[in-house]
């Protein structure tokens, strides 16, 4: 980009007002994009309420996790 | 159209949805009597010494302690409130059972922090799954920080329990105990189940009947969380669907009615764990139903107060106590801009330590819901 110091001041005026707009629309599509992401995983509830359960797999999963996690520490 | 299962007029499904709704309708039938055979059966069992049964508990942090440590063992709030609700009825002092509804709140988020243990295998998964979690926790944590003291030193839910519940009984033309039918359809079950338990005499026949009822509440609450789960999934959906967007009240909102239609908030609760875990909810979106969720689940014990048998104002106080302690927990925490995200910095911290040290996880589960209760327990016994 040009020194800024050339850039006359209505023309810097501009840039940001232009900078400030497109920044405005893409935090826009941003969220628009998430909210998507959101309805997706919404429309998956009954996939999720299965991982939402106690399961004594999860417990063993985890235990042998952190078990390997405490060696691999222990080695290094 | 969103999925409400309700299938064509006359098919199989159809049938199965009615059901399933009349077997839900029986269970919570069943509920009621349950709560009230517990009352029943503390009172015979008790007589006049249920305050002294319970002077061990009198100490607000051991009753804390005691809500807590039983929500966590049996998993379930919604149980633990209903049986907190019977014996009320039947003689334990609102005051003491206070700070037991305040740990209630505090161990049914243990469900939610061992479901996420289920996302270990993948780092970032495992510390948002772990957060979605713990924000629960640390909400109930603060709630009981800055509420406990405030009821110790001025009664104020006790206060604000009475008051509410004072219009729904002997208050004049306002009084609806002449007209509770809900008692009357529950009487013939829980005084076959007195008749036949008392005969054993009372201290005996009312333990068989506490146990018996608090046996029938958890089977009948655990059934009609499985039953709500699968007839409500789609009204669920709809609901999350038209929360997104829309800012963090509407968030609580659609916690709280989720919660309620589900009749569970460790369901609730737990949704959130793989919800967060896919990446697609910040913690900032899902603190939001947590927090709804705390409010719906205050139904159940309202439902079981409805048709106690003896002192049904206290139980229909306590009942209140739990909603009013979970609503202004809401206001006040959310709604105070130096409180409200608290919970939310500790959950992200912790979620970042136990993604990195499993074990941190472990002692957290441990500590927080049974090893520092279990330590505070001895300690006030000894005192």
């Amino acid at each position: 980009m040009a020194d800024l110091k050339l850039i006359k001041t209505s023309t810097l005026r501009d840039l940001v007002e232009e900078t400030e707009h497109r920044l405005d629309e893409l935090r826009e599509e941003l969220e628009r994009r998430e909210d998507t992401e959101r309805h997706h995983e919404i429309d998956r509830l009954d996939e999720h309420m299965k991982h939402a359960e106690l399961s004594l797999t999860s417990i063993r999963d985890f235990i042998s996790e952190m078990l390997a996690d405490m060696r691999n520490k222990k080695a290094s | 159209m969103a999925e409400t299962n309700i299938a064509a007029p006359g098919t199989t499904e159809e049938k199965q949805n009615w059901i399933q709704w009349l077997a839900v309708a029986g269970l919570v039938y069943l509920l009621i009597c349950a709560v009230g055979m517990i009352g029943g059966g503390f009172k015979a069992a008790a007589g006049d010494q249920a305050k002294e049964l319970f002077a061990f508990a009198s100490n607000p942090f051991a009753g804390l302690v005691v809500g807590t440590v039983a929500t966590a063992l049996i998993q379930s709030s919604s149980t633990v409130t209903s049986i907190i609700v019977g014996l009320v009825a039947g003689g334990l002092p609102v005051e003491v059972a206070v700070p037991m509804v305040m740990g209630a709140n505090i161990g049914t988020s243990i469900t939610n922090t061992i479901v996420s243990l289920g996302h270990v295998r993948e780092k970032s998964e495992f510390k948002r799954a772990f957060s979605a979690a713990t924000v629960h926790d640390f909400f109930n944590l603060l709630s009981v920080v800055v509420f406990l003291p405030l009821e110790i030193a001025f009664g104020l839910l006790e206060g604000l329990g009475k008051m509410l519940a004072a219009p729904f009984y002997g208050g004049g033309s306002a009084s609806m105990s002449g007209l509770n039918f809900i008692k009357a359809a529950t009487a013939p079950v829980v005084d076959t189940a007195k008749g036949a338990l008392l005969s054993l005499g009372d201290q005996i026949g009312g333990i068989l009947l506490i146990v018996f009822g608090i046996g029938l509440i958890f089977l009948s609450i655990a059934y009609i969380g499985k039953l709500l789960k699968k007839l409500m999934v789609g009204k669920a959906k709809e609901i999350m669907h038209t929360a997104i967007g829309k800012g963090p009240v509407s968030g609580i909102f659609s916690g709280t009615l989720v919660t309620v239609l589900v009749q569970s908030s460790s369901t609730t609760t737990s949704l959130m764990v793989p919800l967060a875990g896919s990446g697609a909810f910040g913690l900032k979106q899902i603190y939001p139903f947590t927090l709804g969720a705390n409010i719906g689940t205050c139904i159940t014990a309202l439902l079981a107060a409805t048709a106690v048998t003896g002192n049904g104002e206290a139980a229909l106080q306590i009942a209140f106590i739990h909603l009013t302690y979970n609503v202004l927990g809401v206001l006040l925490i959310f709604g105070l801009p130096f409180l409200r995200y608290l919970p939310v910095k500790a959950a992200e911290w912790l979620g970042a330590t136990a993604s990195e040290n499993k074990m941190a996880a472990l002692a957290y589960i441990l500590c927080v819901f049974f090893i520092i209760p279990g330590v505070c327990l001895g300690i006030t016994s000894l005192v």
